[in-house]
């Protein structure tokens, strides 16, 4: 098949969308850390946010003219890698804040939590896919849940609670889009509900610390952000000042006085959505938002438009997984989520987060392609027939 | 191609469930929720609370750093200056930028050893202005100084150091109580009219020349508005307000006649001990011009180094100063102390019996040692025989003012009370320094209101005895002394003692306002021929044999003073003298007081013949009348 075929049915709108977000990421990255003295450039974060970006594209492209189907047949594969890097990650890991999450490769730090969930999209979908018109429904679901679980839970006791957030909320959309039953849902909901409220509130009284008690700190606090003004208070305080100060229009590209004093913590990853708030207000949270919609608008289509069952539920994942982690990324930084350290899709710095979301938008492009290539075909089919 | 490109599926091709559309267009709609969700939220914290916010972010960068204005320069009349300023360094503290308060706080009170509550004191003066950093500490050593900024960005990112004016003695002790210190103003002080327009936080002076010149040496204080980071790091200025000096105050003080006379104080202490008077342990002197006023010198004794206030008293070093024993080292005795004047004031009853036409220059009185006119004895020092007033005065006589005493109260008159009013006794002689005692003159109806008995309550034919004398209830100051002196030398003026000259501008130096004499009359109405007779009286006891010795034997120039020595219950002899000099042109009074000395010839005159040879040797120049002319 000719590559210009591909090409007249690549989904340009979800392309150009991207790369907005991801030219407008690099803009705050940069306005949020071009004055730090201790860089080496002011560009430093920028050219690595850049250079991941650009290995995240490549890699897009390349998974665009893949035909996705392919991928059911290397679903085991794919989940037994991704389980072995994270049991890399707790062998040669290293450490930051409490946490094993990269394996140091050199050139790039690999996250291995982040391509899980990609990964787990494509490994969940496939499992769906082929379940059988006679399988049981509560196997389905069940086994459903024992596959996310394993990564999950590892990706849990690393830990990062944020990516096990996130594959728990992509599992609830797979299940969901695959047609589980409401009864289920019920019943998992009040059981995650009940071991959260295990794990939070009765173990720690009976001295059994499943969660570092910075975690619950963390989580609790946008319940009652004044409690802690000098920790995880102090940041949500100073996000919701900066957000809140940027009023209208912004007090202006790299003039932001929370983010270019520091008074805005963690300014160019978890709360980069702070920066935009104050330097570009109201108007450039809305140009973002927007940009966000037009993606998802694109995700939702072509989970719709796809012919198969398999592409339908990795473009939903997909988009549960990207609306996920905005909701809890921009709802922490204005106090209505708890912080659990997700990064914002596209915007926040972070290579390994950049690279597996361009992955997530080779597979959308990909099944994009795929199932407009099917209606070319079938339209064709009814001309000559005709 | 690889096969995964061209794979067509191996599995049966699975049918999409037109459910399936139905339930991705339900996440569409939650997406679509979701968004609206935060996007509501957003519009309330920037369009509906921004104002609230940008407030708070500009609190988090602005702070205010105060710049205390420097107090002016205190002066002698040679402009020597007594009192200065050294840049200190102070530990400020930014409430705001404190991020775990109470942890910083007690960290930050072990580096600069003050107590937590002291610090907290200070913050919750200045709660209303939650943008400006809060002195906590003054005067800080180079040790905490390096210490601390080490450990300012990581630990303290509320703390500062930062200059702070800070006074500086160049003389050390010298003129201490004249002087006074500075401290803080207390709420209590903030009520007070004299107060108006200042602020918590300022320096004041608490005691001497800076209390009564605080509105001339406080000067404005200005600060700056500074953008900081989350560390406290200032990086910009926003706007700044140069603090402007306090104006200079130029004293009358004679700073070498004012070392001159605490060497001599110190030294007649020395001579009372060596005169087995050991418990001699205090005193005060005053050097005084008889003619204007003006304060020459004024000492007291003990003294106290001024630099324990510098940068706020210790808790201990303030209760070393008050303590049982140190003797009251802040009193400044000069204006402060209250003695029976005892044979000073026999000057005074002179006046007053020659002015009531009680006695005569020419009077007679027999002195046999004994004086036996009331059923209870009054012994006189020595036995004089045949006593006119200016033998009376030259010997010091008592019984000659035994008699007048008695005179007066024959008389029924209360002219020597009167006498010592018009003087300027039993009231402040209003020097230009807070904290001066009135003294005491007893009468009749004074020792009705505190007598505790009936016989008490009685004015007795003996109070006025006494008082002739000078002993009995009567208390006076030395500064109120060296006034009552000033008027006998002068012909009869009674003169305002002061030590303020004037005020300078700190940057031209030029004269912004001096010391301006009473309008009022200041003759006293002695006649001249009564006055004369007195001054006879103390040229003539300056003589060897005397009640002076051999005191002033060798001294070159003739002048006038006289003796006292006062008897207080429960003590050893009070000692003093009082002089002018020279005899025919007064320039200079010195009165000298020390507690507990013995007797004033032999302790207090040595003093007296110290000073008035230290003024001799290098006169004080008279101020240009251009300058004391002033508004």
């Amino acid at each position: 098949m000719e590559i210009r075929t591909y090409l007249r049915h690549f989904d340009y709108a979800l392309l150009a969308a991207v790369a907005g977000l991801v030219g407008y990421g690099m803009l705050i990255i940069y306005s949020a850390t071009h004055s730090d003295p201790n860089l080496p450039s002011p560009y430093y974060y920028v050219k690595a946010q850049g250079m991941a970006a650009i290995m995240g594209s490549v890699l897009m492209i390349a998974l665009a003219f893949i035909d996705f189907r392919g991928l059911r047949n290397y679903r085991h594969h794919i989940f037994f890698a991704i389980i072995g890097l994270i049991l890399v990650v707790f062998i040669v890991g290293s450490e930051a804040k409490g946490s094993q999450r990269w394996i140091d490769l050199g050139f790039f730090n690999l996250q291995p939590s982040e391509v899980a969930k990609i990964g787990m999209i494509v490994v969940l979908a496939a499992f769906l896919a082929g379940r059988q018109r006679g399988d049981l429904e509560g196997q389905t679901t069940v086994l459903t849940l024992i596959y996310a679980a394993v990564p999950t839970f590892m990706v849990f006791i690393q830990p990062d609670f944020g990516t096990a957030l996130v594959l728990a909320a992509v599992t609830m959309s797979l299940l969901f889009i695959y047609g589980t039953r409401w009864s289920h849902f019920a019943i998992i909901i009040s059981s995650i509900t009940a071991v959260l409220f295990l794990v939070i509130q009765v173990l720690p009284i009976i001295g059994i610390q499943i969660l570092k008690p910075y975690q619950i700190d963390r989580l609790l606090v946008f319940l009652h952000p004044d409690h802690d003004p000098g920790g995880s208070g102090y940041h949500l305080l100073q996000s919701k000042i900066a957000i809140g100060s940027g009023m209208m229009t912004g007090k202006g590209l790299y003039q932001g006085t929370q983010t270019q004093l520091n008074f805005l913590p963690e300014h160019h990853t978890d709360f980069v959505f702070s920066v935009l708030g104050e330097e570009l207000g109201f108007i450039g949270v809305a140009l973002l938002m927007a940009l966000y919609i037009l993606v998802i608008w694109r995700g939702l289509r072509i989970a719709i438009i796809s012919e198969s069952l398999f592409g339908s539920l990795i473009a939903g994942g997909i988009l549960s997984m990207l609306l996920f982690q905005v909701f809890v990324n921009i709802g922490m930084t204005i106090g209505i989520m708890p912080i659990t350290g997700i990064p914002l899709p596209f915007v926040s710095y972070g290579g390994s987060s950049m690279v597996t979301n361009l992955l997530a938008i080779g597979l959308l492009e990909s099944i994009h392609v795929r199932s407009r290539l099917m209606g070319d075909r079938r339209y064709r089919r009814a001309q000559t027939t005709a | 191609m690889p096969s995964l490109l061209s794979s067509s599926s191996k599995k049966k091709n699975e049918r999409k469930q037109p459910s399936v559309a139905m339930r991705v267009g339900i996440m569409g709609v939650m997406a679509i929720l979701l968004l609206a969700i935060l996007l509501f939220r957003i519009w309330f914290l920037q369009i509906l609370s921004g104002d609230t916010y940008i407030a708070m972010a500009e609190d988090n960068r602005i702070r205010f750093i105060p710049e205390e204005a420097p107090r002016g320069i205190i002066y002698d009349r040679n402009r020597q200056p007594l009192v200065e300023n050294r840049a200190g360094l102070a530990v400020t503290v930014f409430p705001a930028a404190l991020k775990d308060p109470e942890k910083e706080l007690a960290e930050l009170s072990k580096v600069i050893q003050v107590p937590v509550e002291e610090i907290q004191k200070q913050l919750d003066l200045h709660k209303e202005d939650t943008y400006r950093s809060v002195v906590v500490k003054k005067d800080i050593t180079p040790e905490m100084k390096s210490y601390l900024i080490e450990r300012i960005p990581l630990y303290f990112p509320g703390v500062d150091i930062k200059k702070f004016p800070l006074r500086s003695y160049p003389l050390k002790t010298e003129g201490a109580h004249l002087l006074g210190h500075v401290g803080q103003i207390d709420e209590q002080e903030l009520t007070e009219p004299r107060y108006v327009g200042y602020k918590l936080g300022d320096e004041i002076g608490k005691e001497g020349v800076e209390y009564e010149f605080d509105r001339f040496l406080k000067g404005v204080d200005g600060g700056s508005e500074v953008e900081v980071d989350a560390a406290g790091r200032p990086k910009v200025e926003v706007r700044s307000i140069k603090a402007q000096p306090g104006n200079n105050v130029v004293l009358t003080i004679d700073n070498k006649l004012q070392k001159a006379t605490e060497d001599s104080l110190l030294y007649g202490i020395d001579l009372a001990h060596q005169k087995n008077y050991l418990a001699a342990n205090g005193g005060a002197a005053v050097v005084m011009n008889p003619k204007n006023g003006e304060i020459y010198a004024m000492a007291s004794w003990p003294n106290y180094d001024p630099t324990v206030w510098v940068g706020g008293v210790s808790d201990s070093a303030y209760q070393a100063l008050n303590a049982e024993g140190a003797n009251d080292p802040l009193l400044n005795r000069a204006i402060a102390g209250q003695y029976p004047p005892a044979s000073t004031f026999k000057s005074v009853t002179a006046i007053a019996g020659l002015q009531d036409g009680i006695i005569s220059p020419l009077s007679d009185f027999t002195c046999t040692g004994v004086w036996d006119v009331l059923s209870q004895p009054f012994k006189c020092w020595g036995s004089h025989g045949d006593v006119d007033l200016n033998r009376a005065i030259t010997m010091s006589c008592d019984t000659y003012f035994y008699n007048v005493g008695y005179r007066f109260y024959k008389a029924n008159s209360q002219g020597m009370q009167n006498w010592a009013r018009t003087m300027g006794l039993g009231r402040e002689t209003g020097i230009d320094l807070p904290g001066e005692a009135v003294g005491r003159i007893p009468d009749p109806e004074w020792k009705a209101r505190v007598g505790e008995t009936d016989i008490d309550r009685m004015w007795m034919p003996g109070n006025s005895v006494n008082m002739a004398i000078g002993q009995g209830d009567m208390l006076v100051t030395p500064i109120q002394l060296a006034s009552v002196y000033s008027t006998i030398a002068n012909g009869g003026r009674i003169v305002k003692p002061h030590t303020g000259l004037r005020v300078e501008d700190p940057v031209s130096d030029t004269p912004i306002a001096a010391y301006r004499p009473p309008d009022e009359s200041t003759q006293l109405g002695i006649s001249l021929e009564n006055l004369r007779a007195v001054q006879g009286g103390l040229v003539g006891a300056t003589a060897q044999g005397t009640t002076v010795g051999d005191t002033f034997v060798g001294f070159p120039i003739p002048f006038a003073g006289k003796t006292g020595t006062a008897q207080v219950a429960g003590k050893t002899d009070y000692a003093w003298y009082a002089a002018y000099a020279p005899a025919n042109d007064p320039q200079v009074v010195v009165v000298v007081l020390i507690e507990q000395g013995g007797g004033g010839g032999a302790v207090a005159a040595p003093v007296a013949r110290k000073i008035l040879e230290a003024y001799f040797a290098a006169p004080v120049p008279a101020q240009p009348a251009a300058a004391a002319a002033g508004r």
